[in-house]
C-alpha cells in the first residue's frame, strides 16, 4: 500500500465523521424511544411533505372501529431525493403499515416512523441505523 | 473489516492526521457519511481529469457540485428502498469526540461556546430553520460563471439548516468594492476576484444570527469572511477563512471541502419548519459533539 493509498483511506474515514452534522436533526434518544415499537396499519389521511421532517397522518382503526390519527416523523425531504422518491410515491387514501417508535414525552399517537410498507408490498426504511422492531415484538398499537 | 472497526480507525485516523501530519490547521477534506473509501477514491478520480476553462482563462466553475453519494439504485436493496444515508452493509453512524479544528475562541469565551453547545437544540439557528449562512453552508450546489459575475445556487436538504426554495448568491468578480446598502444577512455581501485559477470571495455584512458549527461556534457583527473556490480537475474545493476579532484570537481556517461535479441541476425545496423542540426530552442532538 503506498502512502498516497493510505492517505486516501485516512481522508476518506474523516469524511465519513465531517459529515455527521449533516444527518440528524437532531438525536433520536431526544425524542423517541427504541424500546416501544408500535405497528400501525392505516390509510394516510394527510402528508406534510416539509423539511427538517416530513409529516405523515395514518388513520388507524382499532378493533371496536374507533379511529385514531397518528402523526409519524419522518425523516428531511433531501434523504427521499437521494432515494428515488418524491412526494408523489405517497398517496392521500393509501394503505401502508408502518413500523413506528413511540415519543419519548408521551405525547399520544405521536411516533417516529422507521419503515413503511405499501399495500403492494413495497418497503421504504427510514434511517437504517436503527434497529427495525420486529412485528412479533410489537405491540398491536 | 466490520464497519464498525472502520469507523474507529477512521478516528484514529482523523487524530493522527490533525495533529501529526497537517497540525491546528487540519486538512481534511469533508465527502460524505455514506460513501466512505469510495467517496475519496471518486474525488481523487475526478481530481485527476483535466480542468476546463473559461473563454477569459480562468477555470470554468460553472456545474452541479455534489458530494459523492450513493447512486439511487444503489438506496434499494433486496426490495427495501432505503431513504437513508445508511444502506445496509455500508457505512455506519459513529460518535466523535471533539473537535480536531475548533475556531481559537478567546479563552473567556469557551464557556458559553460549550454551553450553547450543549444547549444547541434550542440555541443553534439553524436548528429553528434558519439558513446556515455563509461559511456554515459550505460549496455551492450549482455555479453558473460568466467574465463579470458568478452566480452560485444552494439546495441544503439536509436537516440542518434547510434552505427554502433556493439559496442564490452572486458574485461579481468587476472590481466593484462591497455595498454598503444592504443588510446583515446570511449570505452576506460578496465580491470575488482570481487569483491565478483559485476564486477569492471577500464576504462582509454576515448577520449573528448563524453559528460557524454545530457546537456552539457563535460569531459577532464583526465576522469577516474570505473563501477560496478552487477547480481541479471535475472537483471543487472549497476553503474559508473566518475573521472576527471580537471572538476569536486569530483567524481560523475551516476544514476545507470537496465537491464533484456532476449531471443535475438545483430543484426548489419546501418550506423548512420546526416542530420538535416540544418534544425533545433531553439535550441529545447529533452524533458528535461538534
Amino acid at each position: 500500500m503506498t502512502k498516497r493509498t493510505i492517505l486516501t483511506v485516512l481522508l476518506a474515514g474523516c469524511s465519513l465523521i465531517a459529515a455527521l452534522p449533516a444527518l440528524a436533526h437532531h438525536s433520536f434518544q431526544a425524542e423517541f424511544d427504541a424500546s416501544k415499537p408500535v405497528t400501525l396499519k392505516g390509510t394516510l389521511s394527510k402528508i406534510d411533505w416539509i423539511n427538517p421532517h416530513i409529516y405523515f397522518y395514518l388513520d388507524v382503526k382499532d378493533e371496536g372501529g374507533k379511529v385514531t390519527n397518528w402523526t409519524l416523523e419522518c425523516i428531511p425531504t433531501g434523504f427521499m431525493h437521494r432515494a428515488g422518491l418524491t412526494r408523489d410515491d405517497f398517496a392521500i387514501g393509501d394503505t401502508v403499515t408502518v413500523l413506528a417508535y413511540r415519543a419519548k414525552d408521551g405525547t399520544r399517537a405521536f411516533a417516529w416512523a422507521q419503515e413503511l410498507t405499501f399495500a403492494n408490498g413495497r418497503k421504504v426504511a427510514f434511517g437504517a441505523n436503527r434497529p427495525t422492531p420486529s412485528p412479533d415484538e410489537a405491540p398491536s398499537k | 473489516m466490520s464497519s464498525r472497526f472502520s469507523w474507529r480507525a477512521a478516528i484514529v485516523a482523523c487524530g493522527i492526521l490533525s495533529f501529526v501530519a497537517l497540525g491546528a490547521s487540519a486538512q481534511v477534506d469533508r465527502a460524505t457519511v455514506s460513501h466512505g473509501a469510495a467517496a475519496a477514491a471518486e474525488i481523487k478520480a475526478a481530481a485527476a481529469k483535466p480542468t476546463p476553462r473559461a473563454s477569459d482563462g480562468h477555470p470554468d466553475l460553472t456545474g452541479y457540485w455534489d458530494f459523492p453519494q450513493p447512486s439511487v439504485t444503489e438506496h434499494t436493496k433486496d426490495g427495501v428502498v432505503y431513504a437513508s444515508p445508511f444502506i445496509p452493509g455500508g457505512n455506519a453512524p459513529g460518535q466523535m469526540q471533539g473537535d480536531p479544528n475548533p475556531p481559537p475562541y478567546k479563552p473567556e469565551l469557551l464557556g458559553k461556546v460549550k454551553e450553547l453547545a450543549k444547549n444547541q437544540t434550542h440555541a443553534d439557528p439553524a436548528y429553528h430553520c434558519k439558513p446556515l449562512g455563509v461559511p456554515r453552508v459550505g460549496p455551492p450546489r450549482q455555479v453558473v460563471q460568466t467574465p463579470k459575475l458568478l452566480v452560485f445556487f444552494y439546495q441544503v436538504d439536509i436537516g440542518e439548516g434547510d434552505q427554502p426554495g433556493i439559496g442564490v448568491r452572486l458574485i461579481p468578480t468587476d472590481g466593484r468594492p462591497h455595498r454598503k446598502d444592504v443588510d446583515p444577512m446570511y449570505f452576506g455581501d460578496s465580491v470575488g476576484h482570481w487569483d491565478g485559477d483559485t476564486l477569492v470571495v471577500d464576504v462582509n455584512h454576515l448577520t449573528e444570527d448563524t453559528w460557524l458549527g454545530i457546537s456552539g461556534y457563535f460569531h459577532s457583527s464583526a465576522l469577516h469572511v474570505v473563501e477560496r473556490y478552487t477547480r481541479k480537475g471535475n472537483t471543487l474545493i472549497y476553503e474559508a477563512t473566518v475573521e472576527d476579532p471580537n471572538v476569536l484570537t486569530k483567524p481560523w481556517a475551516m476544514t476545507p471541502q470537496t465537491v464533484r461535479l456532476e449531471d443535475g441541476m438545483v430543484v426548489e425545496q419546501p418550506p423548512c419548519e420546526e416542530r420538535d423542540e416540544p418534544h425533545l426530552v433531553n439535550d441529545e442532538h447529533h452524533t458528535r459533539d461538534y
